[in-house]
């Protein structure tokens, strides 16, 4: 009887045990690829950084220590690729959430026809990058295009992509014009499973939209928020098609990201040593950047 | 009276003000690609009229000489090889991985799942330098395999994180009823917890289609000629001392069009995987 029953005890053990290893079993290969495919170019990259090598100059690839560090440190051009991500970064994101917000408050009443525009709003974010560049550089065209076509209506005549002051604003209404449908979907999301008693008890307490709004709403898409300026900032760091293909940096430049940047010093300029650099710099500000915001969304409590 | 009629002139100017702004909004983010869409069956001197024409004769000249155009069908054929063939591979390795997450009960297995959807946050012009690096010495630039390859381990974190929560989902007793009947843990995956989740599939296959399908940067640098992509291919026509508008327009609308009709009878879920992966952040 007592043996009977140990014995079932083991076989389920046996059991637990078998299916554990059958789990680990799948799951190995794909832990295998992603290391040999995500790290073991990092690793390269690092060492690649190390390095005085200019693909031009084949027998002139030797070790550099620190030095393209150092380089990069005192590079004014790079100084200006950081500042220009910066001010990327901070319009971008900054109008996509702002408008973002605005737009899903316009759109938490219902009406006829919510969800064919929500279908519509999936379009901009979903076609192919590369498609939005070329899009929106015939929509700035001086002679063809939309957008310099209602400029020129409002009384403003200037070619956006021609004045270095003016360039990088185009980018961000590209970022902005693809971009902000994907924060407007997540806030819809948001908007969704706030529920519907809190804004009928404010009513019956007398309190106006804007006290609704930061008392209610705000508080309630905090935590959608802080996600969705992750996802930008991370993703406008990595803005390409955009630059390549409307500005290719300039004029002068204006528009040269740090990731940019990068691409020219590596692939036309063909510094692997220096832009292996400048890409580690840019994995680490990745890496910062996600610690940080997940600090902030700790520290105000966005995280529930 | 005077007070009700007093807010029906708000209530009035408030639904003339959402109209304006919901137009306005529509026009904004529509526009662009209805007129680009147009482009690419104008005539030249119709896309470059200003005022813009809005009622023209269509014409599909630049469609015939875009399929005219050899590199451009290749390019065409070799997004379409690369991009299935990494929604293959991502979901055959991606999915019992997803599953084996989803199950296991270690410790470890939350260092591995935010590693795993990490590694989509890298910044792609940091990996691609040491990819053109190795892909020289083992001769896979210019390749198909070398795509896929690069574009599998895109897809493949966002398949693994997807189908982690759909599988987080899959109803315990289900495994459990199949479990005592003597089905093998992989069986159990394969005979039930598969099928249960196949809409789950299907969205994130759609996801990964979308990511292969629609990269740039690596297909710009680790392809020269044969295995260039469409999103690459597209670029041909701005080669010459001037550049082919009407042709650009309609080899992007090619290569965006599927994106559309996929994206279209897919947005639940694709806004579902959307807002479901960001919540779950």
């Amino acid at each position: 009887m007592v043996r009977g029953i140990e014995t079932k005890v083991q076989t389920y053990e046996g059991m637990q045990r078998s299916e554990n290893r059958t789990l680990i079993l799948m799951l190995v290969p794909c832990v295998v690829i992603l290391f040999l495919t995500t790290v073991a170019p990092l690793m390269h990259l690092l060492y690649t950084s190390t390095l005085d090598w200019n693909l031009t100059k084949p027998f002139a690839k030797e070790f550099y220590g620190i030095g393209n560090y150092v380089w990069m440190f005192t590079d004014d051009e790079f100084y200006d690729a950081v500042g220009v991500a910066l001010q990327l970064i901070f319009e971008s994101v900054f109008l996509q959430i702002v408008l973002g917000i605005a737009l899903a408050e316009l759109l938490a009443v219902d009406f006829k026809g919510k969800n064919l525009l929500r279908t519509l709003f999936i379009f901009p974010m979903v076609i192919p990058p590369v498609v939005a560049a070329v899009l929106w550089r015939i929509m700035y065209n001086p002679r063809a295009g939309l957008f310099s076509y209602f400029l020129g209506l409002l009384g403003f005549d200037v070619a956006m992509l021609g004045s270095s002051e003016t360039a990088l604003h185009a980018i961000v209404i590209v970022e902005v014009w693809q971009y902000t449908p994907f924060v407007l979907l997540m806030f819809m999301a948001a908007y969704s499973v706030i529920p519907e008693e809190l804004y009928e008890a404010a009513d019956i307490d007398g309190a106006g939209w804007w006290g609704k709004f930061c008392h209610i709403t705000l508080p309630a898409i905090r935590p959608m928020i802080i996600v969705a300026v992750l996802f930008r900032v991370i993703g406008t760091i990595k803005v390409f098609p955009t630059i390549l293909i409307t500005t290719h940096g300039g004029p002068g430049t204006s528009t040269t990201t740090v990731n940019f940047y990068t691409y020219i010093k590596a692939f036309e300029q063909a510094e692997v040593g220096y832009s292996s650099a400048v890409g580690v710099f840019m994995f680490v500000m990745v890496i910062a950047t996600i610690m940080v915001i997940r600090y902030m969304a700790k520290f105000l409590g966005g995280t529930e | 009276m005077k007070r009700n009629a007093g807010l029906s002139t708000k209530t009035v100017i408030r639904k003339l003000f959402f109209y304006i702004a919901l137009i306005a909004t529509v026009f904004f983010f529509m526009m662009p690609i209805y007129h680009f869409a147009t482009m690419s069956i104008k005539t030249e001197v119709d896309a470059f009229a200003s005022p813009p024409k809005w009622f023209f004769v269509p014409t599909f000249e630049h469609y015939k000489s875009v399929f005219g155009e050899i590199d451009y069908t290749r390019s065409l054929l070799n997004s379409i090889i690369i991009s299935f063939c990494t929604v293959l591979f991502s979901l055959v390795i991606g999915l019992p991985a997803a599953y084996s997450l989803s199950r296991l009960k270690f410790k470890v297995k939350n260092a591995i799942l935010v590693w795993i959807l990490s590694t989509t946050m890298l910044p792609p012009m940091s990996i691609i330098l040491p990819y053109y690096l190795i892909y020289m010495n083992l001769h896979l630039l210019d390749t198909r395999t070398g795509m896929v390859i690069i574009y599998f381990t895109l897809a493949l974190p966002l398949t693994v994180w997807m189908m982690k929560t759909f599988f987080d989902d899959v109803p315990l007793a289900l495994e459990e009823a199949a479990r005592i009947d003597g089905c093998s843990t992989f069986g159990i995956f394969m005979r039930i917890s598969i099928p249960v989740v196949s809409h789950g599939i299907m969205a994130c296959a759609v996801f990964s289609w979308i990511t292969a399908w629609n990269e740039f940067l690596f297909g710009l640098i680790l392809t020269r000629k044969f295995a260039k992509p469409a999103t690459v291919g597209i670029m041909m026509f701005s080669r010459f001392e001037d550049i082919k508008w009407g042709s650009i327009a309609a080899g992007s609308v090619t290569i965006m069009f599927p994106v559309l009709v996929f994206s279209f009878f897919m947005r639940k879920f694709l806004i579902q995987g959307l807002t479901k992966g960001a919540l779950k952040e």
